[in-house]
């Protein structure tokens, strides 16, 4: 497993510092879609791209006012393991930001950044698969390994009721580089909780 | 060496997600760039694919840039390298020693990165049928480290590999590549790694993204691209905690000048 602890250790920085306000103002439960790496991975075998695959995530995120229109969001949340086509391989992600909400009446751009981790895992073995004429015996990975990304977020999002809103992100990957540049986009529903 | 490293001997066939390990030990190369070159050997060229070295470095250009690069969840990038010479044997012999399950052949290592020849076969020993395209074997490790990889096409007079369209021949490459930097093969049929081709293959798979990043995972720093904190450019971990301290310190010390705000909560 490559080393985590760094940004685990500023994430935590964050938290503090949101506390440091002497307020917790709404916490709240985000429940949606992930849509990874929209247009980027071939899905079958006439070129088809991806758009958008079930992936269900939970995060839970703070709302804190800095004026009355400006909030920060730290948020956390991760997408539910996934086998995939094949169930050898185990795959999910987690994401730790720091938003920043900008509202007008029910209306609010999203805007931050952080980090998305892409934990990969398999338990060992082999796979028998076709080798050239014949087949062999494949050596399947052992153990999870993360990759770590620093994302920035753009969205939007909307207050249906006092408890209740919608938002829509767009994870951006790499944006300075076009080479491996990727979009993943978010959908969720959030009930909040008010202040605690 | 405590482990026993099983180094497989993949082939492509022409009719060439889950992904799968070349290898026994997960070699992987030590360095997040890794050139990939066109070998010449001596006296012989590519005689029967239908593009000379020099196409090929094209094509290899467009195979990494196409596929590998662009997988956003791994720090490994390949690039094209440069035509080079090499002796002979490259263009003749068998990759692996005859009689073994797959021994490389010592007068093949390659010194450092990945290299690709066009390869006669003259003993019949690397190319059992016309369809088999190209064969790839990393064949210098140290440790749990990959030095070099070589990659043989199948440059008898029978190949099917010249037939092949310019897109074919980019996919079929970037495939090979994939197996010289640590990857095995897919169940999948719309992955890269799939063991024979498809017709329309313009993206990598979801297993090749996941593969590449088992192996190489992406390890960006915290300060917004512009420090690199993670470590030199030859791959070394080596976080500068410190930078990240001072920045979370920082944007403390600014939230707690916000306090004198009117607030207004939510409720």
């Amino acid at each position: 497993m490559q080393n985590t602890k760094y940004p685990i250790v500023l994430l935590i920085l964050c938290f503090f510092s949101s506390m440091a306000l002497g307020y917790t103002y709404d916490a709240s439960l985000s429940v949606g879609n992930l849509c990874e790496y929209i247009g980027k991975i071939q899905t079958d075998e006439n070129g088809a791209t991806n758009s958008c695959e079930f992936n269900p995530y939970l995060s839970a995120s703070m709302e804190v006012p800095l004026t009355n229109q400006f909030f920060v969001s730290p948020e956390a949340g991760f997408s539910f393991p996934k086998k995939g086509r094949d169930e050898n391989i185990s795959k999910m992600s987690l994401f730790l930001l720091a938003n920043t909400k900008y509202k007008w009446n029910f209306f609010y751009l999203i805007g931050g950044a952080g980090f998305y981790f892409t934990r990969i895992s398999a338990g060992g073995g082999t796979e028998e698969l076709n080798n050239g004429n014949s087949t062999s015996a494949f050596p399947l990975p052992e153990g999870a390994v993360y990759s770590r990304n620093f994302i920035l977020n753009a969205g939007l999002g909307f207050d249906f009721a006092k408890n209740v809103s919608a938002d829509l992100h767009t994870y951006i990957f790499n944006l300075l580089k076009s080479e491996d540049r990727a979009f993943s986009i978010l959908v969720n529903g959030t009930y909040h909780f008010g202040e605690l | 060496m405590k482990t026993l490293i099983t180094i497989f001997f993949i082939i492509l066939i022409q009719s060439a997600e889950a992904f799968t390990l070349n290898n026994s030990a997960t070699l992987t190369f030590n360095k997040n760039e890794v050139k990939v070159n066109i070998g010449a050997p001596a006296g012989r060229s590519c005689q029967n694919l239908g593009v000379d070295e020099n196409e090929l470095l094209s094509i290899v250009s467009d195979a990494v840039d196409q596929y590998w690069n662009r997988a956003p969840t791994s720090r490994l990038k390949l690039r094209a390298g440069s035509v080079k010479s090499v002796t002979a044997a490259f263009g003749t012999d068998e990759i692996c020693v005859q009689g073994t399950s797959c021994t490389p052949n010592s007068a093949l290592a390659v010194d450092s990165d990945i290299l690709i020849v066009c390869n006669g076969d003259t003993n019949n020993l690397n190319f059992s049928t016309p369809g088999v395209l190209a064969i790839t074997v990393p064949n210098n490790i140290s440790g749990k480290s990959i030095l070099g990889s070589l990659i043989m096409i199948n440059d008898k007079g029978t190949n099917q590999f010249k037939y092949k369209s310019r897109d074919e021949k980019i996919s079929i490459i970037a495939h090979e590549i994939g197996h010289a930097f640590g990857l095995g093969h897919s169940p999948v049929k719309d992955s890269l790694m799939y063991y024979a081709t498809v017709n329309m293959r313009k993206f990598l798979g979801a297993d090749d993204i996941d593969g590449i990043s088992y192996l190489y995972p992406k390890q960006q720093p915290v300060t917004c691209g512009s420090v690199d904190t993670t470590g030199d450019s030859t791959g070394n971990k080596n976080p500068n905690t410190w930078l990240g301290l001072l920045i979370g310190f920082i944007f403390i010390a600014l939230v707690n000048q916000l306090r004198y705000l009117k607030l207004r909560p939510r409720f």
